[in-house]
């Protein structure tokens, strides 16, 4: 499965509340599931940055 | 530690209410701030905490929590 | 063994309080089902009265409330009440224990000397709790997930479930506890709530026979 696919499969799964919590940090910046979510479904250069990073964590 | 897996734990941290009251064990009750200077020192609970953030991260992708 | 069950509840200070406080679920509960039942409350429990009392009645479920330490169970004004140098008296008991860091060895060594199985916690047992009801634990919302998912386990083993079924029922309501916790009204101090839940459910272990059972 693509790094993108696990991505949306763990993020659909996500309670509403949970959703709104820091998942990585690029730049030093915070970043929620939310933004993560809308970053990566538009394949922004951000987006590709965020998957790389969350599946380094193994968190997807 | 990990440098980025540390900044993120206390990020996380930082998102609680300042007000937050935890009783951790037999000593005084720790706030977000105590909880975040143990992470940032390294010790021993900062080491299980950021374990365990990391951890209950990853839970996601394994299905234990659903909405 | 007897079918007796023991319960150890100091309450020397705000957070053994609301132990304490939780524990009453626990009495009413063994008195509606008609179990025997030895509580020791407040400063009775010192380890001259838990070792007279196991020494002679053999409960065959025993609960302690209390701080610990990886060796040791404190009761009143944390003096130890169970350690290494006692814990064989608790021979073919199952034991629950809510006191910190209780199973990274005094589980273990309990095991060995004979204890049918051990529940405790490999970490700090954690809760989140409001200072504006430390008079009043039962009315703290902060702590009621905690106290639901801790009296879980002592409820399941009064009601005769194995170990591990008390082990896995507290771990399903916890996960059920965090998901109720996460929804769209969620309070701002749930994001603290959920992760000591989680805290709490991946600190809880086992040791021992898990299908030991009180009957």
């Amino acid at each position: 499965m693509e790094n993108k696919d696990r991505f949306l499969k763990v993020f659909s799964n996500l309670q509403i509340d949970v959703r709104k919590e820091i998942v990585v940090v690029i730049d030093n910046q915070p970043i929620s599931w939310d933004v993560a979510f809308a970053e990566i479904n538009k394949e922004t250069n951000l987006g590709k940055n965020i998957l790389e990073k969350l599946v380094k964590m193994e968190v997807v | 530690m990990d440098e980025e897996l540390k900044k993120l734990v206390i990020m996380r941290l930082q998102s609680w209410p300042s007000d937050v009251k935890i009783a951790f064990g037999s000593g005084e009750d720790l706030s977000r701030d105590d909880l975040i200077m143990h992470v940032e020192k390294e010790d021993g609970l900062g080491k299980n905490i950021v374990e365990m953030q990391m951890k209950y991260l990853r839970s996601f992708k394994a299905g234990l929590r659903h909405a | 063994m007897p079918k007796i069950f023991l319960l150890t509840r100091p309450n020397h200070e705000y957070r053994v309080n609301y132990l304490y406080n939780w524990s009453d679920e626990i009495v009413k509960f063994a008195d509606k089902s008609g179990i025997r039942k030895k509580v020791f409350s407040g400063k009775e429990v010192v380890r001259r009265n838990i070792e007279n009392f196991v020494l002679s009645e053999h409960p065959r479920l025993a609960i302690f409330n209390g701080h610990g330490s990886e060796t040791q169970i404190f009761g009143h004004n944390d003096l130890p009440v169970v350690d290494l140098e006692n814990i064989q008296n608790l021979k073919d008991s199952i034991v629950y224990t809510i006191a910190c860091h209780a199973s990274k060895i005094l589980g273990r060594e309990a095991v060995k000397n004979g204890i049918e199985a051990f529940i405790g916690y490999s970490n700090e047992f954690a809760f989140v709790r409001d200072p504006d009801r430390e008079a009043s634990p039962l009315k703290d919302k902060r702590a009621e997930p905690f106290r639901k998912f801790s009296n879980s386990i002592c409820i399941s083993l009064l009601e005769g479930k194995s170990a591990i079924e008390s082990c896995d029922k507290a771990r399903a309501l916890g996960n059920k506890l965090i998901e109720e916790y996460s929804t769209s009204d969620s309070e701002e101090v749930n994001k603290a709530i959920r992760f000591i839940l989680f805290w709490d459910i991946e600190s809880l272990k086992l040791d021992g026979n898990p299908n030991a059972a009180f009957v």
